[in-house]
């Protein structure tokens, strides 16, 4: 083995400029790839992020069926035992209820639909942007007769923080909610319409108006990776039951926001074709090197054999030279790469204006040193050259010794 | 003068097809050598001489016929047989490039041993002696490119031999040497076939080299056209 090893080594560097030629071909194509993947981890993750940190959170706890079809009578426990039982599992970081419901809203003569929710201000502060996104007067109380409400919804009515504004709708007991609210604070502007049609209550305040004492229609849960959705959600599931909640469904986000997923992953694949193309560049490199290295030797591979080499000796040597080659390179691929890596998820790279991605306006790409960025690559890469070497190997190997001599 | 046989050819032939069109290398060849002996092939260019020598050492079969070597047939070998049989038994030289370019002097005579399984102070003390039995001495880290077609051919007459082989086949060895050069390989093989016991099976179209012969096959069109032993020679 020793033998081989030092066989192996030595036919690489006797074409120094091949072997470097070939071997700059793998570092071209692995950081390339890695650099794209990273760039794809780090701007979707940052899209990911975007999107659940708006409004969905990373999951969702409903009532079996709410997600398909909502009603007011879908309800999932409230209160704070219930919120620690989700927040128990270590990488849930919050978790926040909700209440939905639609309502009219009177100022004066003015009035217009409202989509109501009902949130835990204190909970809800930690779980989304929704505090951030307050662009006028102040974010809501505990309780109280106060309301937050979409900057268009306001401009419809014509009121603003301290006005007072008046909502009709249909409680859970079949009775006309109606009562008088003040305006907190507004939300987002022209530029940001996410909240255009929205009215925020207190929880409680939500719940007495609705008749909904103690329940709510949804708990969202912000997670320490929007990554770790799927597994948490299947994780819960099972707490759920067996804590003795039954009739619960808990969903990841790609779940709840199921059009938003498509379309991402949809965006996304446009980029495994470029990965394609790279790795097929990286094989046809790796190819061209290995016929040539064997071409011109195949009276040396005569001359071994008559001295009594096994062909799988001689197979293994000469993929044992292709992955050698192949090793080297990905280590300096993997430096180089870790390097362009780090420097683009410090810096990112702005776009000339904000861009649309996924339906999200982004106004930079930035990269992501995930383990699958460099580890997908190598593999990849790895598997291609061993595999693009093993034919013209086995060919070499058990060309009939006779034939390999004649040769020169 | 005559020990065991040791190699045995009964009615060898063998024919080339290359599409429609076949040539019959050799038609009928009927061949004893005995332990010990010194002999060269001799027969124009296209005779069979190579051909001959390839089957001899399991590099080829036959298209008819059957070789024996020490009582073993080699003509029902396999693939994989074939390849342990010429490791453990035949030693070959070629006219030119027998030698592993990457590999030193050293390491090239090694590669059979090592093959071989044979313990590396085993091989480092054997190839010490070999080497100064031909006369190379000094030259143990030089790599083939930086040596004399003399001192390559040499180095492969050492390999050949320190795997300690049944049989010696060289295949026009001395072709690509100047007339000084060829006779002291000459000499180097007859004093190795003297001190070791080998045998010697060796090509060539050169009037010296089968000077040096104690027997001398001549090949023509495929067949054994003349067969002396002289005593004396070499
Ligand atoms: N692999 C082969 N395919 C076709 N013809 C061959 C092959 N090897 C040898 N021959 C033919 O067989 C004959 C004998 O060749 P060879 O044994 O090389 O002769 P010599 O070594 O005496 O010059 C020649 O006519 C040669 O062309
Ligand atoms: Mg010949």
């Amino acid at each position: 083995m020793a033998m081989l090893l030092r066989l192996a080594l030595r036919n690489l560097s006797r074409h120094r400029r091949r072997t470097v030629l070939t071997g700059l071909t793998i570092v071209v194509g692995y950081v390339l790839m890695s650099f794209m993947l990273s760039l794809d981890a780090g701007t979707y993750g940052a899209i990911i992020e975007m999107f659940t940190g708006d409004h969905t959170g990373h999951v969702q706890v409903h009532a079996r069926g709410y997600l398909d079809r909502p009603g007011l009578h879908k309800t999932v426990q409230d209160g704070e035992t219930f919120g620690n039982l989700l927040e128990s599992d270590p990488r849930v970081q919050r978790a926040a209820p909700r209440i939905y419901s639609s309502v009219l809203a009177f100022a004066g003569p003015k009035t217009t639909g409202l989509r109501l929710i009902g949130i835990d201000p204190d909970r809800e502060r930690s779980t989304t942007r929704l505090a951030a996104k307050v662009s006028a007067g102040s974010f809501l109380p505990a309780e109280g007769n106060v309301i937050l409400l979409g900057s268009d919804t306001a401009e419809v009515l014509g009121v603003g923080p301290g006005n007072e504004v008046v909502l009709v709708g249909q409680a859970a007991d079949g009775s006309v909610a109606n009562d008088l609210f003040t305006v907190a604070g507004l939300l987002g502007s022209s530029a940001d319409q996410s909240e255009r049609s929205n009215g925020y209550l207190p929880l409680r305040t939500a719940q007495e108006f609705l008749a909904l004492g103690g329940r709510v229609h949804e708990w969202a849960l912000r997670l320490t990776h929007y990554g770790l959705a799927e597994e948490v959600a299947q994780a819960l599931e099972g707490v759920l039951d067996r804590t003795g909640f039954s009739g619960l469904e808990v969903d990841p986000w790609q779940v709840v926001e199921k059009e938003f997923t498509k379309t991402m992953e949809g965006d996304r694949k446009g980029n495994t074709v470029m990965q394609f193309i790279f790795v097929l560049i990286v094989a046809l490199g790796v190819l061209n090197t290995v016929l040539m290295s064997l071409l011109e030797r195949t009276r040396e591979f005569g001359v071994l054999r008559s001295l009594g080499t096994s062909p799988g000796l001689l197979f293994t040597l000469l993929v044992l030279e292709t992955g050698l080659l192949t090793l080297g390179a990905l280590g300096v691929a993997l430096v180089l790469a870790g390097c362009l890596n780090l420097y683009f998820q410090h810096y990112g790279i702005r776009y000339p204006e904000p861009m649309s991605v996924a339906g999200m306006l982004m106004d930079r790409m930035e990269g992501a040193l995930e383990l699958h960025v460099f580890l997908l690559p190598a593999l990849t890469i790895f598997l291609t050259a061993l595999l693009v070497s093993l034919y013209p190997a086995m060919r070499a190997a058990t060309i009939r010794p006779v034939d390999a001599l004649r040769t020169f | 003068m005559m020990g065991n046989t040791l190699l045995r050819a009964e009615g060898v032939e063998k024919t080339f097809r290359s599409g429609a069109i076949e040539v019959q290398a050799l038609r009928g060849i009927d061949l004893d050598l005995s332990q010990g002996e010194f002999a060269a092939l001799k027969g124009p260019s296209g005779s069979g001489k190579s051909t001959l020598l390839h089957l001899f050492g399991g590099l080829d079969l036959p298209s008819k016929g059957t070789i024996t070597l020490g009582g073993t047939p080699v003509t029902s070998m396999s693939g994989r047989e074939l390849s342990d049989f010429r490791r453990d038994h035949i030693g070959f030289v070629f006219q030119a490039y027998n030698l592993i370019p990457v590999l030193t002097v050293t390491e090239n005579i090694e590669y059979v041993m090592m093959l071989q399984g044979v313990p590396r102070e085993e091989r480092r003390e054997r190839v010490a002696a070999i080497l100064a039995e031909v006369g190379l001495a000094g030259l143990e880290r030089r790599f083939p490119p930086q040596l004399s077609g003399g001192q390559q051919q040499r180095v492969a007459v050492a390999r050949a031999i320190v795997a300690r082989p049944d049989l010696i086949l060289a295949d026009e060895p001395t072709a690509n040497l100047d007339s000084l050069n060829a006779a002291a390989l000459l000499e180097l093989m007859a004093a190795l076939n003297r001190d070791h016991k080998v045998t010697f099976l060796f090509s060539t179209h050169d009037e010296a080299v089968f000077a040096m012969a104690k027997r001398l096959i001549t090949l023509k069109d495929g067949r054994i056209e003349a067969d002396q032993r002289r005593e004396g020679a070499a």
